[in-house]
């Protein structure tokens, strides 16, 4: 196993693309991929830290990150709903448009 | 191991079986043709939760209550002490005023029984996230509130701009979660535990290190995108204004409290050894909240997004109570959280009825409504008198006691401030007032009438008691104070 | 690749956001468990981590793993409502 230092690096990093994609992005599936990095960095996080102890790991981190992938996956359900619905109505999935229409 | 009948407490538990049966419900209740009935559910089973709720503010009044078969450091388990107890009253309360406000709201709309199964699981996540005792049940629980939060702004999916506002809602408060998650890493990964206590035990004498600051800001800026602390405030005035009125209204009043209550808790836990320097980035942050709330609505138009803005400015005075730290900051705090819960509640479900009667938002279209619709109008002048902190009214108390607090702990500046945008926020709200009593503008507002019975009692009753707790604060003010003994308990066990 | 001026601030601000992070990590290296009390629920990495794992998670954490499923139900019936079949409502 590495220094934990390089897999907090690591998750630093997957963390500031996370929010760069989700800052610059203009289609909407891509900003739901952005949300998906952000929350894998902090599961990613999470294992890293478990496993801290030289020969050991933490069963706590686990349960931790087997949980959040279940809520990352109905958080990118609901949406992926709300997206379906605005293609269908709209036609467009470009987030950018989506706000002039309002006007 | 020995089965338990009741999985969580009482309370959780009945919310959550109202929760999964009102599916059912609602299809039954549609069946017959009687479709206030879904509503009629949800309030039963709302005060039925509010009923064994009474029964756990008697125990708590002992002790903590703790409910779980496993009590550790890395076991999930309800620690329920008496500010859990004071959240879930604010909860299930204005959950319940919702509930059959929105029986005749939404009587046009369809799939009315899934709007409340997602009323109540928004209350649901609500009294699990303060009775959580680790932050990782809080997590659960806030994304049961969150999520289902996203799709009921997005309910009258007829406007563009309601799937606009609520897929700009999700991305944000989402993008948040997920950043005060990897903050809770940080501290998982230097103590071992998310154990409320533990954390205490574990950081309260401890050496600052530069990464419990990092994990501090970041749980910061997490919670912070669904407190609507400024710079990640932006979802805010749009998500809450094309909502329906009635989930406005406890979007308002008590979601965003959620968000203060939980960085409070972590502040007197968690970051017990750099409290000092967390709490002046917070009171920074408070300041700027409060102007950019009050300045904003000086140029709206439309009265949904005013009372947004109005919203901001609220929790901007609450984060200064927070960041006062003192036991008297806090209490002021939170019953600046129980009152705006009343007064902006109050505010939405009377704009509601507005909308409901006009069909519009726009402050210069609904000029002299108020002559025509007397009840709603002499309650929203109540709601707004008590907003700007009007003495005999109940948000004069909780500003008084912030106020009084800054002075207190050589923060003079910080009162002065407060005081100063009380008076800036009163520019706007008499403007609304002066709109309600005007001649009447146009033909729309001459025919309007008082709005249903049904929609008139949780308006009229929640502007009682915003009178009653202005003129009687006594039990509001002992019943925060305990409540804050409670959040304070940390502290003693570390430092003493 | 479109390049405007957006995608050309933000990868600047995420170099210098990386710089920084790689600075603060290797002049206050992250040590794990720093703050711990002695831990006596470890499992031995040698042992089945899998199965040892879910034997604490439904032991401990039960709490956490009914609250997801109430999660999970919260999500399906909004993606439920926002598909729903209906008239389009006027506000």
């Amino acid at each position: 196993m590495l220094e934990s230092s390089y897999y907090t690096v690591f998750v630093f990093a997957l963390w500031v693309i996370g929010i760069y994609c989700l800052a610059t992005k203009r289609n909407i599936i891509r900003l739901i991929l952005g949300i998906e990095i952000l929350i894998n960095a902090a599961d990613i996080s999470f294992i890293s830290l478990a496993a801290g102890m030289e020969g050991f790991v933490d069963p706590l981190g686990h349960s931790i990150v087997i949980v959040s992938i279940g809520l990352a996956g109905t958080v990118s359900a609901v949406a992926i709903t709300l997206i379906v619905y605005a293609y269908r109505q709209y036609g467009t999935l470009d987030v950018r448009e989506l706000r002039h229409l309002r006007g | 191991m020995r089965e338990p009948a009741i999985v969580f407490t009482p309370t959780l538990d009945l919310l959550l079986v109202f929760t999964i049966s009102m599916p059912i419900a609602g299809w039954a209740a549609i069946r017959i043709h009687r479709k206030f009935l879904c509503g009629a559910y949800t309030v039963a089973g709302l005060a039925a939760a509010g009923a064994f709720l009474y029964g756990l503010f008697l125990d708590v009044s002992q002790g903590t209550v703790i409910s779980t078969p496993h009590v550790g450091v890395f076991s999930a388990y309800l620690r329920i002490d008496m500010l859990g107890v004071f959240m879930a009253t604010i909860s299930i309360g204005i959950g319940l005023a919702v509930a059959i406000y929105s029986i005749i709201y939404m009587e046009k709309d369809t799939g009315l029984p899934i709007y409340f199964t997602l009323l109540l699981a928004i209350v649901s996540g609500m009294v699990g996230v303060v009775f959580a005792g680790d932050l990782f049940t809080l997590y659960i629980f806030w994304e049961l509130m969150c999520v289902s939060t996203y799709v009921l702004v997005a309910f009258r999916r007829g406007r563009s701009e309601s799937i606009e506002a609520a897929f700009k809602y999700l991305m944000m408060s989402v993008a948040g979660s997920a950043t005060a998650f990897l903050g809770m890493s940080l501290l998982y990964g230097m103590s071992g535990t998310l154990n409320f206590e533990g954390l205490a035990l574990a950081f309260g004498q401890a050496q600052p290190n530069a990464w419990l600051y990092l994990a501090s800001l970041l749980i910061l800026t997490g919670f912070g995108v669904t407190t609507a602390i400024v710079p990640l405030h932006t979802w805010l005035p749009d998500a809450h204004s094309v909502a329906p009125s009635p989930i406005s209204a406890i979007l308002s009043g008590v979601v965003i409290e959620t968000g203060i209550y939980v960085l409070s808790r972590t502040c007197f836990s968690a970051f017990l050894s750099i409290q000092a320097q967390w709490l002046a980035i917070v009171m920074a942050l408070s300041v700027i909240t409060m102007v950019v709330g009050n300045v904003m609505p000086l140029l709206q138009n439309d009265l949904k997004r005013l009372l947004a803005y109005s919203s901001i400015a609220q929790v901007g005075y609450m984060l200064a109570g927070l960041s006062i730290g003192t036991q008297l900051g806090l209490t002021g705090t939170f019953m600046q959280i129980f009152n705006h819960a009343l007064m902006k509640g109050t505010a939405f479900l009377c704009a509601g009825a507005i909308l409901y009667t006009l069909g519009t938002r726009q402050l210069d279209e609904m000029a002299g409504i108020g002559r025509r619709m007397p009840i709603t109008a002499v309650a929203f002048t109540i709601s707004l008198l008590a907003l700007i902190g009007m003495p005999p009214l109940n948000g004069f108390v909780s500003e008084l006691i912030i106020v009084t607090s800054a002075f207190q702990a050589n923060l003079a500046w910080l009162g002065v401030t407060i005081i100063l945008n009380g008076i800036l926020s009163a520019a706007f709200y008499l403007r609304v007032l002066r709109v309600l009593i005007q001649p009447i503008g146009s033909e729309k507002v001459e025919r309007a009438r008082e709005a249903p019975w049904v929609m008139l009692l949780p308006i009229c009753f929640m502007a009682g008691l915003i009178v009653l707790f202005g003129l009687w604060p006594d039990p509001l003010i002992r019943f925060t104070q305990q409540s804050v003994a409670g959040l304070f308990s940390f502290v003693g066990q570390v430092v003493g | 690749m479109k390049v405007d001026r957006i995608t050309l601030a933000g990868v600047l601000l995420v170099i210098l956001a990386m710089a920084a992070v790689v600075t603060v990590i290797t002049r206050h290296p992250f040590q794990p468990f720093s703050y711990a009390a002695p831990l006596n629920r470890l499992i031995d990495v040698t042992h089945d981590v899998g199965a040892e794992d879910s034997s604490f998670m439904w032991s401990y954490r039960s709490m956490d793993l009914i609250a997801q499923a109430f999660v999970i139900f919260a999500a399906s019936a909004a993606c439920l409502v926002m598909l729903r079949v209906g008239e389009k409502e006027e506000d």
